[in-house]
């Protein structure tokens, strides 16, 4: 480890030569927990906890929290880690291959599956058809049906005498001149 | 970054063109870096092992698209940044799920099969020296998760205030202030522990 003025120490505004102040403090106890401090920035550092007795305790607090972050037990890494990522990669390789050989398959015609699947429309296009051709059978019956129900002509015969009739401009029909002409009949 | 001033970006040019070797050479370089950023998030060495491998598997998979406008490392820790995200998005979906599930693989056989691991098993008291790390790992993984992968990332020689901004996608002034802010709630929580200067012994 260098004990020269880092770039992160100039980056994080830090300048070795300018007078202490808080934020220059401020950026000390930042660079302490990233590494030592070169003996330039403790001696400004030593300067200014002598004029600011009271960052003292702050200023231990967070040495103390530093040394404990880097004191941390490190993840261990298992011996076969490499063949393990060179295992992830290869079956990483094998998973697309796999699906595009899935979609050539279901483009080479005709594919098992594709005949299942044309068999399958085709069935259901003729259900479709009959169903329909059924409906329109049994729908045409009943129309026929229910028009000759409803609509009975009257004999021939009862019509020779219509026009006398409607000459008589009555507002109700001669119930008597019915019957005589049924009689008749 | 130009390439000549970052060595990684250079082997990752290598990399990019196909050579193995060079990637080898990364992820010996990375790997524990990685493995430590990912481990500090989500505390379980298995898992933290199972993204640590994902993320030099996207690393072999995107070496197409690299161009070494920044440096390799920051490419590197956003890659491990997302994936981070991605699983603890996918825990608050799914909390009963585990990395371990065959989901993660299409394959039934278990991660790492067939390749033995030669590294001898540490106790548990080796893993987390005393309880004092134990509650600094607790503090540090119950960070929101900007502020922790911003401290996380200050720890490390090479990441400057710029190259944190990149891997978070946020300002300068902003990774300045997720640092400081860290270090506040850190020292909030383990104020009983910093004021008993225990951690001084050492």
């Amino acid at each position: 480890m260098t004990n020269e003025p880092s770039n992160f120490a100039r980056a994080a505004g830090f300048k070795p030569k300018a007078t202490m102040n808080d934020v220059m403090f401020e950026e000390l106890l930042a660079l302490r927990h990233k590494r030592p401090l070169t003996p330039d920035e403790q001696s400004r550092l030593d300067g200014w906890l002598t004029a600011h007795p009271a960052d003292r305790a702050r200023w231990a607090e967070e040495a103390t929290l530093s040394d404990a972050l880097h004191r941390l037990p490190q993840a261990t890494t298992p011996s076969n880690f490499m063949a393990r990522v060179w295992q992830d990669i290869e079956a990483a390789g094998r998973r697309p291959a796999r699906t595009e050989a899935g979609w050539r398959n279901w483009l080479r015609w005709p594919s098992l599956a594709q005949q299942f699947a044309l068999a399958v429309l085709l069935l259901t296009a003729v259900m479709i058809l009959q169903g329909r051709r059924a409906r329109t059978q049994t729908q045409l019956a009943r129309g026929i049906e229910q028009v000759t129900t409803l609509a009975r002509l009257p004999d021939v015969a009862l019509l020779k005498d219509f026009e006398a009739i409607s000459r008589l401009n009555q507002s109700a029909a001669d119930v008597e001149l019915l019957a005589a002409f049924e009689r008749e009949r | 970054m130009p390439v000549a001033t970052d060595p990684d970006a250079a082997l990752m040019l290598r990399v990019k063109r196909g050579d193995r070797a060079a990637f080898e050479e990364l992820v010996a370089r990375y790997q524990q870096p990685v493995l430590n950023f990912i481990f500090r998030t989500l505390p379980d060495s298995a898992e933290a092992e199972d993204l640590a491998q994902g993320v030099f598997v996207q690393v072999w998979k995107s070496a197409a698209r690299y161009e070494p406008a920044a440096k390799f490392s920051t490419w590197l820790f956003t890659i491990a940044r997302n994936l981070c995200l991605n699983e603890l998005r996918r825990r608050s979906r799914h909390p009963a799920d585990s990395l371990d599930a065959p989901a993660h693989s299409d394959s039934d056989e278990p991660r790492g099969h067939g390749i033995e691991d030669k590294r001898e098993a540490a106790a548990p008291d080796t893993l987390l020296r005393g309880e004092l790390e134990a509650k600094v790992s607790e503090a540090v993984a119950a960070l929101p998760e900007n502020q922790r992968t911003a401290l996380l990332l200050w720890q490390r020689e090479e990441m400057a205030y710029e190259d944190i901004a990149e891997v978070l996608d946020c300002s300068l002034s902003a990774v300045k202030s997720l640092i400081h802010r860290s270090r506040e709630t850190l020292k909030a929580r383990l104020k009983p522990y910093l004021r008993t200067g225990e951690w001084n012994d050492e």
